[in-house]
């Protein structure tokens, strides 16, 4: 039986990526609720951003040593992004941001895309790896950065704005977001049983820095649960001729080696989601896999550098 | 006098199993048909076997049952005859395929961008 969903969307660019919307309800309804939503993004960037030096991030980041009072969501993300640095023993790094500029990933990657990084690779100890230093006051909601740390909550304040879009949307009724390739569904189309979603083969020209969607892996389901891919094949960039990537190891704080090029993780929560496609990239396909095959409650599909797809015994029953 | 006694204990042993047996039979009879009404209930296709008689002989062995009750008495050659309703022998269940659907992706996750 072919079918097709035919309901009000739309698209808009926030956190330095499209964002795409679909709402199954009626055109006034999902009108409203786009504006809502599209607000709902430019709100958080403002407060998240570390691109702007306005950013209560940025704010943050530059009283680093102090004790600084935050707002609600900035204190929700960062709360978000400490426990999954501590579930993922660091390997999900908040306070990567000095490797990360270190690396020349200093602008945002559409400013990078159009001129050269001058970024310069680490020789030295680089202030990363701190997330267990990172002091937080519950009383006051204060947040203290070890003096010369400062965050980097890109991928987590995304998927948490996502997330937040969806739970918003699904009050009005079956909704799905796509924020710059990391999918969060909530209920599926009405006599469907989920939203029709792909996951994209590695971009193999890095010049065609597009949003032309590509080919598929593969093709599944998804309601009421999140899809995020982490890669090394979009946002790269040279620095002294070298390759490098947005992705740091943590333990070295330079672009993490690794023999994946994407790895692409379905979880209940889009926070969880995109943690766990990030930490699955770093670990490499073998340690990758392995550890995604002990989560029963995650399913994921692993591209390694020589083209072998490989995906976890969960991810294979949710194939359409 | 000794022969009279164990003859009416014999006796008493034997009506004991005729009603112990009695009732076991007629336990499982109630149930099959409560379990088989629900069954018909749930609307499942219930195999209707062949109605069958069972012929249980009075002195069938129990942890009741000594060596002398067992020896052969007039008592150990009567037999219980029960007419029994058809036990649903299995249920199978009315699976309908579900329709196939075929629907291209409408968006697709990949690295940030």
């Amino acid at each position: 039986m072919e079918t097709t969903i035919l309901c009000p969307t739309t698209t808009f660019r926030a956190m330095g990526c499209q964002i795409d919307l679909w709402l199954e309800a009626d055109e006034t309804t999902a009108t409203a609720a786009f504006v809502s939503v599209e607000n709902l993004f430019a709100k958080n960037e403002r407060i998240l951003s570390r691109f702007s030096p306005t950013s209560e991030l940025s704010q943050l980041n530059g009283r680093s040593g102090q004790w600084v009072l935050v707002s609600d969501l900035l204190w929700d993300v960062l709360e978000e992004a400490l426990i999954w640095a501590s579930a993922t023993d660091g390997l999900f790094d908040p306070t990567c941001l000095n490797a990360l500029e270190a690396a020349g990933y200093g602008v945002s990657f559409e400013a990078l895309a159009r001129v050269q990084a001058h970024g310069r690779f680490p020789s030295d100890h680089l202030l990363h790896g701190q997330w267990s230093a990172v002091q937080l006051d519950p009383s006051r909601q204060a947040v203290r950065l070890p003096e010369g740390v400062r965050l980097d909550l890109g991928g987590i304040a995304k998927g948490f704005t996502a997330q937040q879009a969806v739970d918003y949307l699904s009050t009005l009724g079956p909704c799905l977001v796509n924020a710059g390739g990391d999918l969060v569904a909530g209920d599926a189309p009405v006599d469907l049983p989920g939203w029709p979603v792909g996951v994209a083969l590695p971009s193999e020209d890095l010049a065609e820095a597009t949003a032309v969607a590509a080919d598929n892996a593969l093709s599944l389901w998804l309601a009421n649960a999140a899809l995020a891919t982490s890669g090394i094949d979009y946002r790269r960039w040279l620095v002294n001729g070298r390759a490098a990537h947005h992705l740091i190891n943590p333990y070295t704080g330079l672009p993490a080696e690794t023999d994946l090029i994407t790895a692409t993780v379905w979880a209940a929560q889009a926070a969880e989601a995109e943690v766990r496609a990030t930490t699955a990239l770093l670990l490499g396909q073998k340690d990758g896999l392995h550890f995604l095959q002990q989560q029963p409650h995650l399913a994921a599909a692993l591209i390694a550098a020589d083209g072998e797809l490989h995906l976890t015994h969960t991810m294979s029953n949710l194939i359409i | 006098m000794t022969t009279n006694n164990k003859s009416r204990r014999g006796q008493q042993f034997g009506s004991l199993k005729v009603a112990v047996a009695t009732g076991g039979l007629a336990a499982v009879l109630l149930g099959t048909q409560l379990l088989g009404r629900q069954e018909a209930a749930n609307n499942t296709a219930v195999a209707q076997p062949e109605a069958v008689v069972l012929n249980i002989p009075a002195n069938m062995p129990t942890t009741l049952q000594t060596n002398q009750a067992a020896s052969g008495s007039a008592l150990t050659q009567r037999q219980v005859t029960l007419d029994l309703a058809p036990i649903p022998q299995a249920a199978v269940p009315q699976i309908r395929s579900a329709p196939v659907i075929r629907m291209a992706p409408i968006t697709q996750t990949r690295s940030s961008r």
